[in-house]
């Protein structure tokens, strides 16, 4: 199934308009439950095929984890995978995140000085998708732009 | 037209194929990357992820303590010549799927690129036009 670099639905009016983050990101936000171990987790990530989820408890997004969250925290620091929780790994609230309407090169140069790589994004405060380098790439290496 | 040699970083950080996924885990840390390639008798056999390690390790459900980094790497390395331009690198690295290439002189491994590298050389073509 593909997940990945889905058009958000935004895009689809936004024919020869500046380019916004909504045209690059990945929507839907995937996510997993605050109660789901790290081996959850890794395999979730992988049957996804992302490097970066949300973690949601009582319908809100209360993290965020990614994979090196998950090498350096549980496999640096020799916890099991299979009872450790993912809130363990997770950096937790406030997350970082821009508004899908900005142009993506401010998500270029929000994530370069945060140094992340994954960044959610937001609509009227929502978080509906997220913006990874490797959408930052295809936004940059797009020839329509060059 | 740039070449990947003006965008890569090195020199490349190795680990041995017998250290254990938590030796290089820690050394991956300690050095702020997020590969390291796989080092056998002097010679580059692979190269570890935190994709790799989340994917094998993690999500299989290995010991850490006791999985050598030889059973669980990516082999063999994917790497391109320095001269050539980091357009071709962008087209390999999307096609394999990949977030990091290791880069080559006269066929020996002498350094990184990452898709970070690869938006700082997108970006940098993109003020210009501008």
């Amino acid at each position: 199934m593909m997940t990945k670099h889905v058009t958000h639905k935004y895009a689809k009016n936004q024919i020869n308009t500046r380019q916004e983050i909504a045209d690059y990101m990945s929507a839907p936000a995937l996510s997993i439950e605050s109660d789901s171990t790290v081996r959850d987790t890794a395999q979730f990530m992988h049957q996804k095929n992302i490097g970066s989820v949300l973690v949601k408890e009582n319908e809100e997004f209360i993290g965020i984890v990614t994979e090196k969250d998950l090498t350096r925290k549980v496999l640096g620091n020799g916890l099991n995978p299979e009872t450790t929780k993912v809130t363990v790994a997770m950096t937790a609230q406030p997350l970082f995140s821009l508004d899908c309407h900005l142009p993506v090169t401010e998500a270029n140069a929000f994530m370069a000085k945060k140094k992340i790589r994954h960044l959610p994004v937001t609509e009227d405060g929502v978080i509906v998708g997220m913006i990874s380098v490797r959408d930052l790439v295809a936004f940059y290496a797009n020839p329509r732009f060059r | 037209m740039d070449e990947i040699g003006d965008y890569m970083s090195s020199p490349v950080l190795s680990v041995d194929s017998e250290s254990t996924v938590q030796e290089a885990v820690h050394y991956m840390h300690a050095n702020n990357i997020g590969s390291v390639l796989v080092k056998e008798l002097g010679e580059y056999v692979g190269i570890i992820t935190e994709a790799d390690l989340t994917r094998k390790v993690l999500g299989k459900g290995l010991n850490a303590e006791t999985t050598v980094i030889k059973s669980i790497m990516t082999a063999p390395v994917l790497s391109m010549d320095r001269y050539l331009p980091v357009e071709e690198a962008n087209i390999m690295m999307h096609k394999r799927r990949i977030r990091h290439l290791a880069v080559t002189e006269e066929d020996k491994i002498i350094g990184m690129l990452s898709v970070r590298d690869l938006v700082s050389y997108f970006s940098r073509d993109f003020r210009m036009q501008e």
